[in-house]
């Protein structure tokens, strides 16, 4: 153990002895192991954030849009004729608030880019259009003033609460609570004020919006008797893939899809969206794992070459070491320890330069980053194989010298 | 460091021995003969020098003696030890322990300061040392260097730096010191000051092997064994040794001050 830290401390002498070669041996592992790590924190904060914001949305989420995909791909322009019929409607709303067990509520949206106006300022924003229940199923959380009501969806009502941008945009310092404000030009009063969302993880503003009954968006704005997507929240996140089948047979009930036709519709919950992040950042980490192996594979290289000039350099020390009674193993250990020291070192510079530049990009950017504990533990294991790797062969060379041969070199 | 190992009959008893020692080097197909048949004993507390002109195989001998390298035929008896029976390791535990080294070159670590330097053998033994500094700081202090610690190689005279060989080759306290030619890049008061120092230690109980081209040299120590072409011609026991104490006392002043390091 001793004599293990004498070498420690040798290694570390004669690395501090050729600082501007040691520093350039180790570029290879700091920016490989850097780039990996600064990459899985911007990878792992990126799903973080696109997972939350997926739940922001709202929890346990079934998303049931119109039309099947496959089928329109399949089809061609013929599906164009065929869309017409598979819109989602009113009716099929209710069918499944009627049958369905599985779920708590169900609320339709639609939604479309919209030109505000408030006074002399205008502004162009998005309108969702849902029912009471969109408060719930999108969380809409009211800061101030109400949402709109079960009896503003029945009757239609011209009311709107909006989100905190199009407040700065339209109205500045002014209480928008009470205010008059024109859709496409039509009068509406805004009668709550939403809290802010922030951005999501695409950078997106989610307070650029305005919500109104949906009922009034059909009749009054688009002259619509459908909508773009039904919203249903399971019960629990167990039941969300079997609410999603019974959502499913509902549907093909209501619609009179025979057996054996396919769906005219998607049914879609957040697990499967879940999964399919797990997929892409599957990838993502595979791509990330080869850019590792490259970049240690090339530093490991760097550091095997100087290496082996270092025990060219060192041979007549070697001679002297060996004449004092060094076994070939201390001389092994000696060399195999200093190449350790070069990489881990290097590991260690890199997880540093990894930090740091990813405190630049959460800083600068619109991307959030996440350091864990795990890439770092990967990266210094890694980086320590390397050396190990790498160093054997230089240290093998220096072990077997004869010691007169050694001590004769020049 | 001090103490006097006798055999049991009160003889001096045989610390090195070679029976018709032999080595060849091999170039690619040429051979070239270096020993030819050297036969050696040498008794506990000896100081013997060996002398010849470059190129008779003096470092050769050496080499085998201090277990550096292997002869191509023949034996060698280190303490009663068959070296040719013994592998790497062991070899290497052997220099560690029964053998000092001291160069004509110095060959010390030019990174290390001299406490580094004289501490390096301890590096290596196998044994657990105890008070490993004392036992440093003492072999430093018994070469008179205790001032220059601190210093690398490169910041000391040649004899300071012959000096610190000593004290490294000392420090683990070995039966033999093998010196190589140890004056041949000093000038010759440093040199007769490294002598003083080798003779101070054998009286003290060292075994001392010294090589050296040098009539002057040799003749400081007990007995000059000739080598001549990987042979021994003939030996010579030095009734009279000089004694580098004496030398030195009689050296002029004037040059004592310019010479002074
Ligand atoms: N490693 C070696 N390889 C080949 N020949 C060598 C080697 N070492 C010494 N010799 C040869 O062996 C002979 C004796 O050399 P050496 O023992 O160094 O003599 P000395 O020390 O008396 O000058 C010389 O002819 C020398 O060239
Ligand atoms: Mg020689």
């Amino acid at each position: 153990m001793k004599r293990f830290l004498e070498n420690i401390n040798i290694a570390f002498r004669a690395l501090f002895l050729n600082k501007m070669r040691s520093f350039l041996t180790m570029l290879g592992i700091i920016i490989g192991v850097g780039a990996v790590v600064a990459m899985l924190s911007i990878g792992t904060g990126a799903q973080e954030s696109i997972i939350s914001s997926v739940q922001d949305i709202g929890s346990n989420l079934i998303i049931i849009t119109p039309g099947n995909p496959e089928e329109e791909q399949q089809m061609g322009p013929q599906a164009m004729f065929s869309a017409q019929t598979s819109e989602l409607d009113n009716d099929d709303l209710r069918a499944i608030e009627r049958e369905s067990t599985l779920i708590t509520k169900a609320a339709p949206v639609i939604f479309s880019g919209s030109i505000i106006s408030y006074m002399n300022k205008s502004a162009q924003t998005t309108v969702y259009a849902s029912s009471e229940n969109g408060k719930d199923l999108y969380n809409m959380d009211i800061e101030s003033g109400q949402f709109y009501t079960r009896s503003d969806v029945s009757n239609s009502a011209n009311v709107a609460v909006i989100g905190q941008t199009v407040i700065k945009k339209l109205f500045g310092k002014i209480e928008p609570t009470g205010k008059i404000i024109k859709i496409d030009g039509k009068n509406f009063k805004v009668i709550g004020i939403l809290e802010e969302r922030g951005t999501d993880s695409f950078g997106n503003d989610q307070d650029d919006f305005i919500s109104v009954p949906v009922t009034t968006a059909q009749t009054k704005l688009y002259g619509l008797d459908s909508y773009n997507m039904i919203l249903a929240q399971s019960i629990s996140e167990k039941d969300i893939d079997r609410a999603s089948e019974e959502i499913r047979g509902i549907l093909r009930k209501e619609r009179g899809i025979a057996m054996g036709e396919n769906d005219d519709f998607q049914v879609r919950n957040q697990t499967q969206i879940m999964d399919l992040i797990g997929t892409i950042t599957g990838i993502f980490t595979v791509v990330i794992a080869g850019i590792a192996g490259i970049s240690l594979l090339v530093g490991g290289i760097g550091i095997m070459n100087i290496m082996l000039v270092s025990v060219t350099e060192r041979t007549r020390e070697i001679g002297i070491r060996k004449a004092i009674g060094a076994k070939n193993r201390d001389i092994l250990v000696q060399f195999l320890v200093e190449s350790i020291v070069l990489s881990i070192t290097g590991g260690i510079f890199g997880i540093i330069f990894a930090v740091f530049i990813s405190v630049i990009i959460s800083k600068f950017t619109i991307l959030d980053t996440s350091i864990t504990v795990v890439p770092i533990i990967i990266a210094l294991s890694f980086s320590t194989v390397v050396g190990l790797f790498f160093g054997i062969y230089p240290a093998m060379r220096a072990a077997r010298l004869n010691p007169i041969d050694a001590l004769r070199y020049e | 460091m001090n103490e006097k190992k006798q055999s049991g009959t009160g003889e001096l008893r045989s610390i090195i021995r070679t029976r018709e020692l032999v080595k060849v080097y091999k170039i690619g197909k040429i051979e070239i003969p270096a020993l030819k048949g050297i036969n050696l004993d040498i008794s506990d507390g000896e100081f013997i020098s060996i002398m010849g002109p470059s190129g008779s195989g003096k470092s050769t001998l050496m080499n085998i003696i201090g277990c550096l390298d292997i002869p191509t035929s023949g034996e060698y008896f280190l303490d009663s030890v068959n070296i040719g029976k013994l592998n790497d390791n062991e070899l290497a535990a052997i220099r560690n322990k029964k053998i000092g080294f001291v160069f004509q070159t110095f060959n010390l670590l030019s990174r290390s300061n001299v406490f580094g330097n004289v501490e390096l053998p301890l590096i290596y033994t196998s044994e657990r040392v105890k008070d490993r500094r004392k036992r440093v700081l003492e072999a430093i202090e018994d070469v008179g260097l205790t001032t220059w610690i601190r210093h690398r190689p490169n910041e000391l005279s040649g004899g300071q730096k012959q000096r610190v060989a000593i004290a490294r080759a000392l420090v683990n306290n070995p039966s033999i010191i093998l010196a190589d030619e140890p004056t041949g890049n000093l000038d010759s008061r440093t040199g007769e000051e490294i002598m003083a120092i080798f003779q101070r230690l054998n009286r003290d109980g060292k075994t001392i092997i010294l090589v050296t081209h040098e009539m002057e040299i040799a003749r400081h120590t007990h007995r000059v064994i000739y080598l001549r072409d990987g042979i021994i011609p003939g030996e010579e026991i030095i009734n009279e040794q000089i004694s580098a104490g004496e030398v030195l006392r009689r050296m002029p002043k004037l040059e004592d001050k310019l010479l002074s390091y």
